[in-house]
């Protein structure tokens, strides 16, 4: 029933039904007054519900004149828009490359892996790689990290900090560019100044958060990438209800999307692993259940191999499946070394 | 901040009314229903229902802070930005400063490798005057295996700093900050644990430990309970005997069998430490002094998982990866920094 669709409230609903009025054709040549006569409603109301339905009914037209459907965009403008929004550098080469240049701005990006694998230490990387002034390839923008495990240590953004301008002057050196700005007049302070840091300490506070987010956005224009370390904690302990979870879950996904396509930001986030019985053995797979796996765009898994740090990426709508070594170091995350090993409990 | 009160929030009067009618009383009960949900149960329209949830979640919602602003904030008001130096040097370099303020630290490594000595050190260096170093505050040193040894803390104090201890008074008054707590059960634990939340700010606590975790999954089954009697009565020298019915293994591996018998009950859906090791760490943030807790290492069984299921598909690369975890695995995840002792032996 097509007037079912409308977002009005249920009586309002109701009345529209009892009155006779199933389709949206039906309202389209009404007056508000006559409506509110019929429905015994104020004129007021009468008039949101024509207004709602008229928008309901230019969505289904099926010559509509400029646009089939509102808001939609061709794939060829789809593909200019991409190649004008860079993506955010992970540091590391490999890791880079397989993910076709860095993390997507305007999509969600799922990193999980078992812990010691170094997600945080990803997380607080491309904080600071999103900060890489547009001069040096990077967006010169700010990131918005969102803590619920409490595991965000702040010596260790500023031996990143440092070590990524160190990096930049170092390739500044090399180029010998003759910029007009001259030196790299960055402080790792700075680059502290430009991480938003949230706090969250239960699953209510994280999804009051993911609503606040659109409004603190429009605020800070210049965020480009939003991490949350992580996305499954709060969700893991206590929770009896597993639907209300799942339920849940599925809103903040939802909110986190759209807020990456609005604002054309990524949206970085970070879970755990939990064990899972599949055909006859049990196997490590990621946390927060199957209907979770559906509500990212992108999944990178990260995990051991020997005693090496590797990536896989998962699942994604435009790359494909491949693993790159990658390892932390004290500069953060680099390329894999062959003396950057797990150490040994010997 | 979850269980603020909707009547609180100050949201319009009309919309107010219809959350208590429906018996929508905390934040938490709104934001975990869905936006339609909230239109059907409250009968509103779209446009009400999403402002009522943006007001709401404005209010909740956690305030934010720069990094910058953060790392400056620990500078002023804490003892080394933050951090309980242990003394030895290159963990203290490793640590940026040392034990980190307001998350929990987990010591790891086999039985022993000095664990409880590491605590005890820690404990002494925690109630130390600050002109030494330390943290001049009490300690609340939770010993769950009954390892705490008095005369060994002294022995420690007296021999690393003499100045201190052998002056009038000072040993007494050190060790008289150092409070031990033997928890007898889980439920007294997890009681006990509430209560600490209300002292630490009035006492003036600067380090809590507990030794071990692991104690307090396996040493409160039914099995460690007789475990902890046996051990006691070791301690009083008396003469144990066994009743020739009661199929006990030696003592040594008794934890082993115990433990053993708890996994062929089959593997728990959830830890049974979940609550309190969250509740730990959000004592550790929310009172911002270091939390320390000692785990114990077991060998894990090769047919247990430890592979994604792309990994099966590659082969085994690396030849089968043969993980140390501690009984306490799921743990890692959530605990905020992880402390590995860097002198660790297979043992």
């Amino acid at each position: 029933m097509e007037v079912g669709r409308l977002p009005i409230s249920a009586s309002q609903r109701g009345k529209l039904i009892s009155a006779g009025y199933t389709t949206l054709s039906s309202l389209s040549s009404l007056s508000p007054s006559d409506l509110a006569l019929d429905l015994r409603i104020s004129d007021n109301e009468a008039a949101e519900i024509l207004k709602v339905a008229s928008l309901g009914s230019r969505l289904d037209e099926p010559e509509g004149g400029r646009a089939i459907v509102n808001g939609a965009q061709t794939a060829w403008d789809m593909l200019h828009e991409d190649e004008m929004f860079p993506r955010i550098t992970t540091s590391c080469l490999d890791l880079d490359n397989i993910l076709g240049g860095g993390i997507n701005c305007k999509e969600v990006t799922e990193i999980g892996g078992v812990p010691g694998m170094g997600k945080t230490q990803l997380g607080i990387q491309l904080a600071v790689n999103v900060q890489i002034p547009v001069d040096y390839g990077g967006l010169g923008a700010k990131a918005i990290y969102i803590d619920t495990e409490g595991s965000f240590m702040v010596e260790r953004v500023l031996q990143i900090a440092e070590a990524c301008i160190e990096d930049m002057t170092e390739c500044n050196g090399l180029l010998r560019k003759d910029f007009q700005a001259g030196q790299l007049k960055m402080h790792p302070n700075n680059i502290l100044e430009n991480i938003f840091y949230f706090r969250v300490c239960s699953y209510t506070e994280q999804i009051a958060l993911t609503n606040y987010l659109d409004k603190f956005i429009s605020e800070h224009k210049d965020v480009k990438v939003v991490i949350v370390d992580s996305v499954t904690f709060h969700f893991r302990q206590d929770f009896d209800d597993m639907a209300l979870r799942t339920r849940l879950l599925s809103g903040i996904a939802l909110k986190l999307m759209k807020l990456a396509k609005e604002h054309g930001l990524a949206v970085v986030l970070l879970n755990q692993v939990t064990t899972k019985y599949i055909e006859g053995s049990f196997q490590l797979t990621l946390a927060l259940g199957d209907s979770w796996s559906h509500s990212c765009t992108n999944r990178v898994i990260l995990y051991w191999n020997g005693n090496e740090r590797y990536a896989y990426i998962d699942k994604s709508p435009s790359l494909r499946s491949a693993s790159a070594p990658y390892s932390v170091t004290s500069k953060g995350i680099r390329n894999s070394a062959s003396t950057c090993k797990r150490i040994r409990m010997m | 901040m979850a269980n603020k009160l909707i009547s609180e929030i100050g949201l319009p009067k009309s919309i107010a009314n219809i959350f208590a009618a429906r018996n929508i009383v905390t934040a938490k009960d709104a934001l975990s229903l869905t936006e339609f949900q909230l239109m059907e149960l409250l009968d509103v329209g779209w446009a009400e229902v999403t402002s009522a949830v943006a007001h709401i979640s404005a209010i909740v919602c956690p305030p934010y802070q720069s990094a910058l602003s953060l790392m400056e904030q620990r500078v002023k008001n804490e003892h080394l930005a933050g951090h309980l130096p242990t003394g030895l040097k290159g963990l203290d370099e490793a640590l940026c400063g040392g034990i980190p303020f307001g998350v929990l630290t987990e010591l790891v490594g086999p039985a022993g490798i000095g664990k409880t000595q590491f605590c005890l050190k820690l404990s002494l260096l925690a109630s130390l005057p600050s002109s030494y170093g330390g943290l001049d505050g009490h300690v609340i040193y939770i010993d769950v295996e009954s390892k705490f040894s008095s005369r060994r803390l002294i022995e420690i104090g007296a021999k690393s700093f003499p100045e201190i201890f052998l002056m009038k008074g000072m040993a007494k008054k050190m060790s008289g900050r150092i409070l031990v707590w033997r928890p007898a059960s889980l439920s007294e634990f997890t009681e006990r644990l509430q209560q600490i939340k209300v002292s630490l700010h009035q006492n003036e606590v600067k380090l809590l430990v507990i030794d071990s975790m692991a104690a307090l999954v396996s040493g409160f089954s039914r099995f460690g309970s007789i475990f902890k009697e046996i051990k006691s009565t070791i301690s009083l020298a008396l003469p144990i005997v066994f009743p020739k019915s009661l199929p006990l293994p030696s003592i040594a591996n008794f934890t082993d069998w115990a433990h053993s018998r708890e996994c062929e009950q089959g593997i728990p859906r959830q830890h049974p430490l979940g609550w309190h090791v969250s509740f730990i760490k959000s004592l550790a943030e929310f009172s911002r002094i270091p939390i320390v807790v000692t785990n114990q290492v077991r060998s894990q069984s090769s047919d247990e998982a430890c592979q994604f299921s792309f990994q099966e598909m590659e082969g085994n690369q690396g030849g089968s990866c043969k993980i140390w975890f501690s009984s306490c695995c799921c743990f890692g995840s959530s605990l905020g920094s992880c402390c590995n002792n860097p002198s660790c032996s297979r043992g």
